[in-house]
Parts: C-alpha cells; structure tokens; sequence
C-alpha cells in the first residue's frame, strides 16, 4: 500500500532498528521488508482507531454481502416478468423488505444494487482521482504556461457547480447508461484532487533528495513514478476513499431525479422507483427506508475509512498517543 | 405491547401505522392533529383547492395557445367554445353556438350564435367576436402555428348579422363541426392588445365561460373566480384555486393533510392510500392517455434516402404483429397498473364511441405459436447460434434496440415482460435507458428500433392520425423531425385519411376513422399497451364532479369545463363529513407508529412470526 522507498518515510525508524538482525541482504528485499513494515505499522495505526475498523468492518459485510448474492438470491426475481412477490407487500417472513410494485423483493433489489452502487462509486472515483494526479503532478512538475493552463482548467471545474454540470454531461452524452454515469460523475470530481495533488507535488519536488536525483540525472519520468508518486500515494489513497463516498452520493442523487438505468437497481435508482411508485404515500416504508440506510451505511464506512487513513498517513494529523 | 395491537389489526392498517412509523409520523399528525383546514371555508367563502403537478410547466395563460394539457384545462375553465364535447359521447355539442349546418359541398358553414350569451362584463357575444377571433389567429403566424388544421382551410369569414357567421372553406373539413374548441375572444377588448401572441393571462379579463381570471402567479398559483354574469348555470362555489406541487408525492400528503380538495394523475399506489384515508373519495375512471409502443418502420425521406439506422426487418409487418401476439396486455395492465386500465387498440380511446374501434374477433391473439407462425411464414426460418431468427434480407438477427425512458420506471418494467416475452419467438430485445431529451431525439432522427410513446387522443381524430400520414412518414428532407411517430407510410390508410379530415357529417366521419384503426392495428406500426384509467382523489366534502363522458370517465385534463364547474358542495354543514373520528384514530395511529418506528426490529419478528405459513 503504501510505498516509501525515500526518505521521509513514515515508517517509525525504531520498527527498523529493532528488528536489524533479521535485516535480510538484496536491496530489493530491503525494499519489500521496509514496505512490510511500513504496512504494519499502518495497520498497527489504523486499527487504534474505532471509527476507522467499524468503517472497514461494515464495507466488508456490504462486499461479502453483494458478491456472495448469486449463491442465496436469484437475479431473475428482479425481473418484472418473473418477480416472486406481490403488488407492495410488506415485510413478511418470505420477503424480509417487502415487494415492489411488480412484486420484487425489495431486499434482493438491495443486494444486486449494492454491485451498481459500489461499482459506479468506485470506478468513478478511481478515475477521477486518477485523472487529478496526473494533472496535478504535471502542473506541478513542468511549471510554466503548461501548469498555467492546467490549473486554469482545474479552477472552471471545481467553480462549475458539480451537480449541474453531471446532470448537463449525461443529457448531452445521451444514453443514461453505467458508463455515462460514471464518466459524468467523473468528470466533474477530478478537480479538487488534482489541485490537492499539485501542492503535494510542489512541496515534495522541493526536498533535497529530489534534487539529489536531479543531479545525478534522473529524469523527469523517473523523478515522477520513483519519487514523487510514492509519496504521494497515501494522499491519493485517503483522498480517493473519499471521493467514493461523493460518487455514490453523486449517483444516487442523479438516478433519483430520473438519470440512471431504471434497470439496474442502484440504490439511488430504488429510491428513484419508490418515489414514482407513491411509496410514501402507500405507507411502503419497507420501499424507502431501507435503500436510504444503505446508501448511509456505505458512504459512511468509506468516509471513516478516508478520515482514519487520512489522519495515520499524515503526520500533521496522526494522534498516536 | 402497541405493536401486537397494531399487528392484530387489519392488515391495512397495520401496514399503515408501521409504514407511517417509519418516518411519516409528522404527516400523520399533521393529518390528524391539526383541524381540517378547510380549504373551502376561506372567509365565509366556498373555495374549491385543487392540487396540480406540472402547473410550473408554463408561464403564461394565453386562451388562444394553450399548448400544455394544464394550460388548456385552465382556459377551459374560462372560455366557452363555440361548439363543445358534449358530455354524454364526446359528440359536438352546441356552446356559445346553438346550432350550425353546413352545405351540401361541405365548403360553407353557418354558425348561429346563442342570443342569450354574454361576456362576463355584461356585453353580448356576438358573431362579430368570432369573426374577429378567426381573422386573428388566421393573421397571426404564431397562433396559427397551433391552429393550422383548423385554420388552413378557411377563405373567408363572414358576420352578417350579430347572431349568424358564415365561414367559407376551400375544401371540406370535418373540424368545422366542434372547430377545434377554440376559444373566441371579446373584440371590444382584444382589438386593443398589440401582440395577441404575448397575452399572459390578465386578472379580470372578460370571459364567456364559468370562471374569470382573480390571480395569477405563474408556476405557483392560479385562481379563478366564478362568473357572476355567466349565461348558462353559474357555478355553485365562489373561488377555483390551482396549487402548485413540485412533486405527486407532496401532494398527495397535503391531500391527506385537508390541504387541498382535489387531486389528479395519482399512480395506483397513492389511489390506494388516499382511498383507505377517511374523507377522501376516488374516481377511478377511463380516460383518453395511452401508452404504446413505437416501431421504427423504416424512417426514410420521400426519395427514398435512409434515415436514422432502424433495423431493416421492422418494415416487416410481419415481424411488427409477431411481437403483438407475444404481448399479453391484460398481464401489463394487472402486473404494472394493478388492473386501473383497459387493452389498447388504436389511437383511440374507448371513451369516443364515435370513434373508438373494436377489435372483435380480430383481436390479436396472445399466443407465441401464432407470433412463430407469422414469422415462419415471412421466410424469418434461419437461426443463428444464439436461437435469434436471421433477417433473410439484411442476413441480420433480429435483435432489435428497445429504447425506454430513464425516468420512467413503468416503462422499465414492461421492458422486463417484453424482452422475456420476444424470447419464445427467437427475438431479441435490447434495452437502453435514456432521458427524455436525447431519447426524442434520437426518436425524431430515426434512430431507433422500438421505442416508447404515450398520448393523448384528440378528441378530432384529423390532427391525431396526421402523425401517421406519408406527407409526414416519409419526411421531404433528411432531417430530423417530430412531426411523425413511427415513420410510417401506408396509402390506403392516407386514403382513408384525406376522407376523413374532409368529411363533414359526424357519423360517416367516425367510420372512416374505425376503418383507418383497423389498418394500423393489422399493420402494427405501433402497439398500444394500455388506456390506463384516470386516478383521481377528492374531498369528500366536494360532490358532483362532472365526468367526461358522463357514464364515467376523468374530471381533470378535461376539454371542457364539466369537471370543476358541476362540482359543490355536499349539502349541510361542513363538519359532518365523517372526519371528527379519523383525527382520534390517526393519532393512535401515530402513536403506534412513533413506538414502531424504535422498535422496528421487534414489528419484523412479529410480522414474519404471524404470517409463518407462508414459507
């Protein structure tokens, strides 16, 4: 996870010191022993922090949860035509969460839905805070007009009030499929990271060592991938947990207001059919509720899960005490 | 404890109370804490509140360009038409004209104007004003770009005297018989608006029909006034208020809240709830919507260029009736409307019984056998590994692109049916979700295999089935167009059609339309699903609604004004209406709620403890 092959490393220098007769001879055996002790220490870290585990703990269920759901639900309750229930039952001991208006058992929707939720909140994250590192270490890194324009471009983004703008993007691009939505979701959060990312950058690239390399010659594809992404990785890790938490937000707010599969059961897209459907009005909590704590129980566990990583890589935050 | 009593209590209510726990408390007791607001007792006032989504649609209320269903229920409200729907059949009725003939060419038609008629400020309405109107609209390129059927073909109108106008056509048009409902305008003040076309609606405008403008807040409120002058039955209330709702749901609760009287367009669920709330009334009734399915027929321009990049095997007519027979739409109208609906068959609606067309026994069958069959028949006998049939024209499978909107889950849950459905006859249907924007648009570009559509019939059948004609299947240049549905060409339907619009007597005219559903529904350019019933909730302080038609059908969206001008009050006084009992139960309700909603948890086991059996 966390690489540190240069200094500064995080890694406190006792856990070295203390286990140097074991230290084993290759350097990259050295390299590999450092990061396992980097990680260890991380986790050592991490796991003093409630909020964090209980944030881990509950992601891991909703994953276990979601990819064992082939082995106990059937996908084809969720299609209208083969749909098991009845017309807005409530719960009962044959569906947990009640039935849709088709008949769907709201508990299996959940469950499928946790996939398109987690994977649209994931993969947009990925790519946005994938997208921002590269701009800001090249804004970073090259200088001059080049970072002028980057920053420039950065700055529309992040003004651009960002719902708007998603909304905008998956009307224009036209199909309100998975991969719209993720592009759109996107989109509009790279900004922030990439901004984050160039100072980053500016204050790493201006230690010493990155000197050093510069003299003995590196260049500037070595400088990045060897020293300046390393250190930032920890940034960009807690920076993108975070983001996931804004993408699901971000998702399930646009398929509530219509822009989504309809099909596909997202938890936003469940909210979006129970409103339609005039669940409030039936009184059909067992539509509304559960679909909402979901999207809670999952955006809350990837921000604990953000805040905690945040506050053990960074030294400024980290309370050892 | 309350949690076994509300278990023990009628599975309704049970469900209720649990589903009010869980978060809806406050509604609750603002239902049932707060006294009846009673919405119609504004000051010693008889006020009828009508709850309205979609009334932010628009800005203005131009009587003479009311393009929005809303917007025209509205005007409806405040101008008498020349002719009406009569209210029994849909049939012309007379309006602020008693009665009308035409000659034997059906070119030149004479109105004679009621002498009783006047506008709300005491002046006569005379045939001058028609005139007036007519030379108006025809002038005005704006209002006549929404009136060009009726308009088009008129050469000349003429007012020989107050009571009598004389409108001569170039060709005969069956539209003159109810011309289009169009409202007439008062010259004595309408001569004095410079651009007509930028009326807004102005409080205390003169109108000839039951109500006038009091107070107009665009997107939030209207509020009319009950003509004092009116020359037919004035009403029997004081004021008309429309009120604004951003969403069905918020309405809905303040339906439940006594907020507002009357409530339209609910989907079945909220019908349900607001039938089991005390007080609250329901009419579940016909109406003239539908929703169907769209084929892209072979979107081409009348040369004969391609447009778009529809399957080739959907200009099959047979593959178009093959998916018909596999569609069971009494399932649809059970599974996705709870059975609020009727089957569809053509454009039109089973309230026009002028119009509507039967089927009979040459209903189309539900059956996957008959589906194989027609395609066996057409040469569709190769299939590729997958069991998709082979085009044997184009060698491509028929895997067609099912477009459907994104915000629209009840057309995705017939997608759900359909795709499963097309299977048994080695079809395949891919789903794809688009918002509406881009989703019309690509319907305009020909860009698409099937599609979803929904309207609203007429009532003239000549401006409706223009949409299926060649001049606009078959678009003169290659580009994008609204103007047609399916891209459909047919010529003995255009035939049929060009008699139709020209034919002058009421009763002739419906045949030709019967005959012109009869082709489409063998040619199949669209399936329509359903006609799905008009959902609406009323106070129950309110009564005498008056449907359209009157053996039941809506009371909102109407193209007259019977819905809200026949209503009144139920007789005595105001407090009797059955609701000093529901405001103790509901807070009961909320009280069992509030514990539920704590104690969720525990309602679960007991809910899966009593219905056990069911696994």
């Amino acid at each position: 996870m966390s690489t540190t092959e240069s200094p500064p490393p995080p890694v406190p220098a006792d856990v070295i010191k203390s286990s140097g007769s074991e230290r084993p001879q290759s350097a990259r055996a050295i390299v590999w022993f450092r990061r396992r002790a980097a990680f260890g220490a991380f986790c050592r870290s991490y796991a003093k922090h409630t909020s964090g585990v209980i944030g881990l703990v509950v992601l891991l269920a909703i994953i276990l949860a979601t990819v064992l759901a082939p082995l106990y639900t059937d996908r084809a309750d969720l299609n209208a035509a083969t749909a098991p229930g009845g017309r807005m039952e409530s719960p009962s001991g044959e569906f947990w969460l009640g039935t849709d208006r088709t008949g769907r058992p709201i508990l299996t929707m959940i469950v499928w839905g946790a996939r398109v939720s987690l994977q649209i909140g994931l993969t947009a994250a990925v790519i946005a805070v994938a997208f921002g590192t590269v701009v800001g270490m090249v804004a970073a890194h090259y200088g001059g007009w080049l970072s002028w324009l980057l920053m420039r471009v950065t700055d529309w983004f992040i003004v651009l009030p960002a719902f708007i703008l998603s909304i905008a993007l998956v009307v224009a691009l036209g199909s309100a499929s998975k991969w719209v939505i993720i592009t759109a979701i996107a989109l509009n959060s790279w900004a922030t990271t990439a901004r984050l990312v160039r100072a980053q950058t500016l204050s790493i690239e201006g230690r010493p060592y990155l000197e050093r390399t510069r003299a003995l010659g590196a260049g500037d594809w070595h400088q990045m991938t060897r020293h300046v992404l390393p250190n930032l990785m920890p940034l960009v890790l807690a920076s993108a947990t975070l983001r996931v938490s804004a993408a699901i937000l971000s998702e399930a707010s646009l398929a509530f207001i219509g822009l989504g599969d309809p099909r596909s059961f997202s938890w936003g897209i469940i909210l979006a059919r129970a409103q339609a459907e005039g669940a409030v009005s039936y009184g059909a909590w067992w539509y509304v509720l559960p679909p909402g704590l979901a999207i809670l129980a999952l955006v809350l566990s990837f921000t604990l899960i953000g805040r905690t990583m945040e506050s053990v890589l960074n030294p400024r935050l980290r309370d050892d005490r | 404890m309350t949690i076994s009593v509300a278990v023990r209590r009628s599975w309704t209510s049970a469900r209720r109370a649990a589903a009010l726990g869980a978060g809806f408390a406050v509604a609750v007791a603002l239902a049932g804490g707060v006294p009846q607001a009673s919405a119609q007792d504004d000051g010693g006032k008889k006020v009828l509140v009508v709850g309205k989504v979609g009334l932010n649609d628009f800005e203005d209320l131009n009587p003479l360009d009311s393009g929005w269903v809303i917007q025209g229920e509205i005007n409806n409200l405040m101008y008498e038409p020349m002719m009406t729907w009569g209210q029994k059949d849909y049939a012309p009725a007379p309006g602020i004209v008693e009665k009308w003939e035409f000659s034997p060419d059906g070119k030149t038609w004479t109105y004679h104007f009621d002498p009783k008629a006047k506008w709300s400020d005491g002046k006569p309405i005379t045939s001058k004003d028609a005139k007036f109107t007519l030379d108006l609209i025809k002038g005005n390129e704006v209002l006549a770009g929404s009136e060009t059927s009726l308009v088009d073909p008129i050469t000349s109108v003429e007012a020989p005297d107050e009571h009598t106008l004389v409108v001569t056509l170039d060709k005969p048009s069956g539209i003159m018989n109810h011309m289009n409902n169009f409202h007439i305008m008062p010259e004595h003040v309408w001569s004095k608006i410079a651009k007509p076309e930028e009326y807004q609606g102005e409080p205390g405008q003169p109108t000839s029909g039951p109500f006038t403008l009091k107070e107009f807040r665009p997107k939030e409120r209207v509020v009319l006034e009950a003509n004092k002058n009116y020359w037919r039955k004035p009403v029997a209330y004081d004021e008309l208020v429309f009120q604004n709702y951003e969403t069905a749901e918020a309405a809905v609760q303040a339906m439940q809240a006594g907020e507002i009287d009357f409530l339209d367009s609910l989907n079945p669920e909220q019908a349900t709830a607001l039938e089991k709330t005390k007080g609250i009334k329901i009419n579940r009734a016909p109406s003239r919507h539908l929703d169907m399915l769209e084929f892209n027929t072979g979107a081409q321009t009348r040369s004969g260029e391609k447009l778009g990049d529809g399957h080739p095997a959907l200009e099959d007519p047979a593959v178009r009736q093959a998916i018909h027979h596999v569609i069971d739409k009494d399932q649809l109208i059970e599974r996705i409307l709870d059975g609020n609906g009727t089957p569809g068959v053509g454009l039109v609606a089973p309230i026009f019984p002028n119009y509507y067309w039967d089927p009979g026994a040459d209903k189309v069958e539900v059956s996957a056998e008959a589906g194989n069959k027609l395609l066996d028949d057409a040469g569709y006998t190769q299939k590729n590994g997958d069991g998709i049939r082979i085009d044997p024209r184009s060698k491509r499978p028929l895997s067609f692109r099912l477009l459907y909107h994104s915000d629209r889950p009840a057309y995705a849950d017939v997608v759900d049916f359909l795709v499963t459905w097309v299977k048994e006859l080695g079809i395949e249907l891919k789903p794809e979700s688009k918002e509406s924007d881009p989703l019309n648009k690509d319907g305009d570009a020909g860009k698409f295999d099937i599609t979803f559509g929904a309207w609203n019939f007429g009532p003239d059948p000549g401006e409706d089935y223009e949409y299926y004609t060649c001049d606009r299947g078959r678009p003169e240049k290659a580009e994008p167009t609204g103007l047609t549905m399916a891209f459909w060409c047919n010529e003995d339907f255009d035939t049929l059609q060009a008699a139709e619009v020209a034919e002058p007597d009421v009763t002739k005219r419906g045949q030709i339309v019967k005959d012109m559903q009869k082709i489409e529904y063998d040619q199949a350019p669209q399936i329509v699903l359903w006609y799905d019933y008009a959902l609406e909730a009323y106070s129950g302080k309110w009564t005498g609604f008056g449907t359209l038609p009157s053996s039941g059908g809506a009371i909102a969206r109407q193209q007259s004004y019977y819905g809200y001008a026949q209503a009144h009050l139920v007789g005595g006084d105001e407090g009797d209406g059955g609701d000093s009992g529901s405001s103790t139960g509901v807070i009961a309700g909320a009280a069992v709620a509030g514990v539920v909603v704590i104690g969720g948890i525990v309602f679960f086991v007991q809910r899966r403890r009593t219905v056990g059996e069911r696994e």
